[in-house]
Parts: C-alpha cells; sequence; structure tokens
C-alpha cells in the first residue's frame, strides 16, 4: 500500500538509535534546541548516551588533548559547564569524558553531577574544586569518594557540603590532604579517618562537626596541620595527640571543647602554632608542656576558663612571635623571663587575675608592637624600660591598679598610636615630652587617674590625635587655647577636673569636635 | 563473485570486494565458506535501494583505508566529498532508506553519510522549518513547550 511506504520515509520512524545517530552530527548547542521539535527528538537528546557521543565529536579538545593534558583549566568552552545551567545529561557526559583521563581537576563543578561520574575517576590524584559558580545547592559527599582509590589531595572549600563525612573517606589511603572547610558538615569526626595514614593535612574548620576529637587520631603519625576550629566539638583533647610528633599547627579554636590540657601536648616538639581561643579549657598552663614548646611562634589560649600561676618557664619559648592570654583566670604575676621572648609581636594578656609589678625585663622584647595588660590587677610603676619598645604601636595598660608618673621615655615611641592608661592611680603632672615631635599619637587616655598640673601647650603637637580623653583627673589651670587648633582631633574629653577660667573660644567654635565638658 | 537477492527478489551478481563493504555480507560469507554459490538473501532491503547501495560500493571500492589518525581528527557533517553529495542528491525517502540498509548491511562510511546529509539538511533550520521539512508533528502542549524553553537557557544566544 502507497500510504505504508510513505510512513517508512518519515524521520520520526527511524529507529531511535539511527536519529541519534543523525542528531549527533549537530552542535551541542544547536541540537539542544532541537529538542522543541516532538516529544521523540527530546526524549533522544535528553539521554545521557547521547550526551556523550554528541559531546565527544564536538568538544573542542577531544580527543587528543584530553589525554596528553595533565592539569584542567578549563577553556571558554568548558567554562560552561561551570555554571551549572546545561542539562544535567550534558554535565554528567562532560564530566565522565575528562575524569576518565584527567588526574587533576580544579575547577568548579557541582558535587552531584560529580557522584555521577565519579566512579569513573579512579585516576584522580588531586580534585579541589571551588564553588565560584554561585551554585546554591547544597548536597552531601557522595558516598562513592571513596572509589578514587588514587586521591592524594581532596580540597572542597566553600562548597556547600551538608551531612556527614562518609566512612568510605577512609578508603582513600593515599589522600595527603583534605580540606573541606567553611561547609555545613555535621555528625562526629569518623573513626575511618584516622587510618588515613599518610594525611598531613586534615583541615575541616568553619564546619559543625560535634562529638569529641576521636582518640585514634594520634595514628595520623604524619600529620603537619590539624585544623578543627569554629565546630562544636566538645570533651577533652585526646591523650594521643602526643602522637603527631611532627605536627606544626594545631587549631582547635572555637568549639566546645573542655578539660584540662594533656600533659602530651608538650611532646609536639614541632609545633609552631597552637590556637585554642573560645573553648572552656581549664587547668593551669603547665610547665611540662611549656617547656618543649621551643618551636612555637602562635600561641593563642583567650576566652577560655584557664586559672592559675603562669609557668615559670614561660621564657623558654624563644621563638614565640604571638601571645594570647586574654580572657582568662590566669592570676599571680608575670613572671620575669618574659623577657627572654625576644621574637614577641604581640602581648595579650588582658582581662586575667594577674598582679604585682609589670616587670623591668618587658623593656627587652625590642619587636613588639602590641602590648595589652589592661583589666587586671598589676600595680607599681610603669617600667621605664617599655621607652624601649621602639616597635610599639598598641599599649593598652587600663584598669589596673598601676601608679606612679608616666615615663619620660614614652617620648622615644614615635610608632605609638594609641596610649590607654586609664582607670589607675597615675599621679604627676603630663610630661611636655607626651606631646614632642617624634610622637605619632591618634588616640591618648588618660582618664580616671590622679594627673594634676595643667594640660601641657605641647600636646597640641600631636598632629594625627583624633581621641583625647583627659576627664576625671584633677588638672587645673586654662585649657590651653590650641587644643581647639587641632585639626586631627574630634573627641575631646577634658570633663571632671578643675579647670579654671574660660573655655577656649577656639574650642566652642570648632564645628567636628565633640566635647565633652 | 557474489550473488545477493533483494527484498523484492532481484539478484544482483557483484565482485567479491565490493560485497565486503558490507560487515554483514563479509560474515555471512565468512560463515558459509567459499563453495557455496546460493545466492545470500537480504529481505530488510529493496532491489531500488541495493541498487543505490551498490552503486556506492563501487564507488568506493578502492578507497584506501582509513588512516589511524582519521579518528582522531575532529570530524564535521561537512566533511563530505564532492562525488558523494551528488549521489545523495535524492528524495526523503530514498535518503533514510538507504540509512536504514546501510545500517543493516553494516557499512558504517555509508550510514555516516547518510547521516551527516540528514544533520546538513537540519542544521541551521528553525524548528518550524524542520517539522515542515521532515514532515514532523508538534505534539507538545504550551506547558510542555514552555518547560524545554525554560531548561534551553543555558544556549541561547550561541
Amino acid at each position: 500500500m502507497p500510504g505504508q511506504v510513505l510512513e517508512k520515509h518519515q524521520i520520526s520512524n527511524l529507529p531511535p538509535e539511527l536519529l541519534s545517530n543523525i542528531l549527533e552530527w549537530i552542535s551541542v548547542f544547536e541540537v539542544a534546541k532541537l529538542r522543541l521539535v516532538s516529544h521523540l527528538f527530546n526524549a533522544i537528546i535528553s539521554t545521557d548516551g547521547f550526551a556523550v557521543s554528541n559531546l565527544v565529536r564536538y568538544i573542542e579538545i577531544e580527543p587528543y588533548d584530553r589525554r596528553r593534558r595533565e592539569s584542567f583549566h578549563p577553556n571558554h568552552w568548558e567554562q560552561l559547564f561551570m555554571f551549572g545551567a546545561t542539562p544535567l545529561n550534558l554535565q554528567r557526559a562532560f564530566v565522565s569524558q575528562f575524569f576518565s583521563h584527567i588526574e587533576i581537576v580544579e575547577w568548579a563543578a557541582r558535587l552531584d553531577i560529580l557522584s555521577a561520574a565519579i566512579g569513573l575517576a579512579r585516576s584522580l590524584t588531586h580534585l579541589e574544586l571551588q564553588n565560584w559558580a554561585r551554585s546554591s545547592t547544597w548536597s552531601p559527599i557522595p558516598d562513592e569518594i571513596g572509589l578514587l582509590a588514587n586521591l592524594k589531595s581532596l580540597i572542597l572549600p566553600y562548597y556547600g557540603l551538608v551531612g556527614s563525612i562518609p566512612d568510605s573517606m577512609g578508603n582513600l589511603t593515599r589522600l595527603a590532604v583534605l580540606k573541606l572547610d567553611n561547609n555545613m558538615l555535621d555528625g562526629s569526626i569518623p573513626d575511618s579517618l584516622c587510618s588515613l595514614e599518610n594525611l598531613w593535612c586534615l583541615s575541616l574548620a568553619d564546619n559543625e562537626l560535634c562529638e569529641s576529637i576521636p582518640d585514634a587520631l594520634g595514628k595520623l603519625a604524619n600529620l603537619r596541620i590539624l585544623n578543627l576550629g569554629n565546630n562544636n566539638l566538645t570533651g577533652s583533647i585526646p591523650r594521643s595527640i602526643g602522637y603527631l610528633r611532627f605536627l606544626t599547627e594545631l587549631n582547635l579554636f572555637e568549639n566546645n571543647l573542655s578539660g584540662n590540657l594533656p600533659d602530651d601536648l608538650g611532646k609536639l616538639e614541632n609545633l609552631k602554632h597552637l590556637d585554642l581561643h573560645s573553648n572552656k579549657f581549664n587547668g593551669s598552663l603547665s610547665s611540662h608542656i611549656i617547656g618543649n614548646f621551643v618551636a612555637l611562634e602562635v600561641l593563642k589560649l583567650s576566652d577560655n576558663e584557664f586559672a592559675d600561676l603562669l609557668p615559670q618557664n614561660i621564657g623558654n619559648m624563644a621563638n614565640l612571635k604571638h601571645l594570647d592570654l586574654s580572657k582568662n583566670r590566669f592570676h599571680g604575676p608575670v613572671p620575669e623571663n618574659i623577657g627572654f621572648l625576644e621574637c614577641l609581636i604581640e602581648l595579650i594578656v588582658s582581662q586575667n587575675n594577674l598582679h604585682g609589678p609589670i616587670p623591668e625585663s618587658v623593656g627587652k622584647l625590642s619587636s613588639l608592637t602590641h602590648l595589652s595588660l589592661q583589666e587586671n590587677k598589676f600595680n607599681g610603676d610603669i617600667p621605664s624600660s617599655v621607652g624601649n619598645l621602639l616597635n610599639l604601636e598598641y599599649a593598652n595598660f587600663s584598669n589596673n591598679e598601676l601608679e606612679g608618673c608616666i615615663p619620660k621615655l614614652i617620648g622615644n615611641l614615635e610608632l605609638l598610636t594609641f596610649l590607654d592608661l586609664s582607670d589607675n592611680k597615675f599621679c604627676g603632672s603630663i610630661p611636655d615630652i607626651i606631646g614632642g615631635p617624634n610622637l605619632n599619637l591618634e588616640r591618648l587616655i588618660l582618664s580616671h587617674n590622679y594627673f594634676s598640673g595643667c594640660i601641657p601647650e605641647a600636646i597640641s603637637g600631636l598632629r594625627y590625635l583624633w581621641d583625647l580623653d583627659l576627664s576625671d583627673n584633677n588638672l587645673v589651670g586654662q585649657v590651653p587655647e590650641s587644643l581647639g587648633k587641632m585639626l586631627s582631633l574630634y573627641h575631646l574629653n577634658i570633663s571632671s577636673n578643675n579647670f579654671s577660667g574660660k573655655i577656649p573660644l577656639s574650642l566652642s567654635q570648632s564645628e567636628k569636635l565633640t566635647l565633652i565638658q | 563473485m557474489v550473488k545477493i537477492t533483494s527484498s523484492d527478489n532481484q539478484e544482483f551478481t557483484i565482485a567479491k570486494e565490493i560485497a565486503n563493504q558490507s560487515v554483514l555480507i563479509k560474515n555471512m560469507l565468512e560463515d558459509v565458506g567459499e563453495a557455496d554459490d546460493q545466492p545470500i538473501p537480504l529481505p530488510n532491503v529493496s532491489g531500488a535501494i541495493l541498487q543505490k547501495v551498490i552503486e556506492y560500493a563501487t564507488m568506493h571500492k578502492d578507497d584506501p583505508p582509513a588512516a589511524p589518525e582519521e579518528e582522531t581528527r575532529p570530524k564535521s557533517s561537512e566533511d563530505i566529498e564532492e562525488r558523494d553529495k551528488e549521489f545523495m542528491n535524492v528524495d526523503q525517502g530514498t535518503l533514510f532508506e538507504v540509512i536504514l540498509a546501510a545500517n543493516y548491511l553494516d557499512m558504517k562510511n555509508l550510514l555516516d553519510l547518510g547521516c551527516k546529509t540528514v544533520a546538513n539538511m537540519i542544521k541551521g533550520k528553525s524548528v518550524e522549518e524542520i517539522r515542515k521539512t521532515f514532515n514532523i508533528v508538534n505534539d507538545f502542549t504550551p506547558e510542555e513547550e514552555e518547560q524545554i524553553r525554560k531548561e534551553n537557557e543555558w544556549c541561547e544566544d550561541r
């Protein structure tokens, strides 16, 4: 019958595999539009198989370039796939084609796409994806990740990962670098991770991991960097931490960790960076621990519940650059040997119960730029040796029981921009030297003391001063006219003193000045 | 020489190197052996189309085997020899039947040629033009069409 013959002549009556063969010859972009022709066209174009054949034929670098390239930096064509709007079958095809050959991947792909192709990625050694593709999808780490047996580094920061870390990661026995920072991973740190004995960097910071740090972590004998900061970890530091002999960096800050620091921590002789701030650690800072920290450069223990005296051997940490013990309950004096810390740049012991005089030896810390001693019970004079701290930029002595005069040698500190002596028992007159031509103070806070005499005219020589607080002292005489002519000053408090005479016209006329009388 | 018969019982006698361009016939010949003189039945191909296929095979009987690097060169549907273009200058019905026959007889070059030819007829046409050219009925509801349009936003302006 003629009708039958005619039907055979229809493109739609070709077997689907032949229609697929035809459409494969059309470019990926044009063929996508052909989905609108009919259900049949749409069905064929939407299959995974079609996407692979179509891509293989049309991708520029296919297939000769693909094998040659070791690392994968996307060209304009490949970038299309990073924006995540291409159909899933195309994305899967794309990833599967590359992942079967490529060893190093550093580009953004959606992990749900990746998981579909991950079984093909056996040769992958380096997987680093950053989610700058603006994908707002949240997906768990696929269990199949455990199949990437050759993987040496897995770096997925800011990747929208949720759920727990799969146990299957324990299969990645060659893994040396594992960074999953800044995701929303929860659950505990799986014990299986602790069998990755080639690991030298484990960074899981800024997630929502909970429960305690597994004791088995001590098996990661090659670990250099352990970064678990900003999670919800509880419990104490396991004693097995002492087995991580090569550890140089240990960050456990911003968790809910508690208990004493185990003495085993002191076995970490190579440690350069120890940051435990904002936890609930208590007990003392034992001299057993400190004694071995010869390589330590950064020690941050602030915002915990440490108590007791500071260890006598604190001066042994000869390479220390940053020391922050603030917001704890340390009491007693600062040991004189603090002066041995010649590399120290930051010394922060504020908000404790420390008392006794500030040791003279502080003056030996010639690299110091930041000195925070506020909110303690220090007494006695500021040692004149402070005048040797020629790099000092910030000095806060406020809220202590310090007394005596401002040491004249402060006039040497040309880099000092912030000086706060408020809420102490300082007395005597404000020395002329404070307004000396070498000083570059921006903020000078002398309130709540027993300073007497007149405001030295010289203060108006401080070109950069914008905040001057002299309130609540015993100052007398006339307020110098020149104060009102200081161009940078906009916050001045001279209230609660015994000034006489009139407020200079220059002050009351100054428009930018916030005057508190 | 090899004898073949079409679905409508037309018999063709062709040289073996021509017959061997069909992997199907080649395999059959190897199976039955040299001695057998029986014609090979090809019930899926009409005499008219078989004539066309033999014409193609004769035209290409002296082609060198594809070089290995040929495989790795990016291919395009525009890559068609002039004589093949001429050969494929037929009505749609014949074109599809040749494709079907090439597929059945397992003749890769002819199948590719047919597919490329149809692909070239599709390229550059609007969806509506394609439907008209190939007598395809739009079987989408407006909602379905809208959905695909939305999914296709990624390839607009390309």
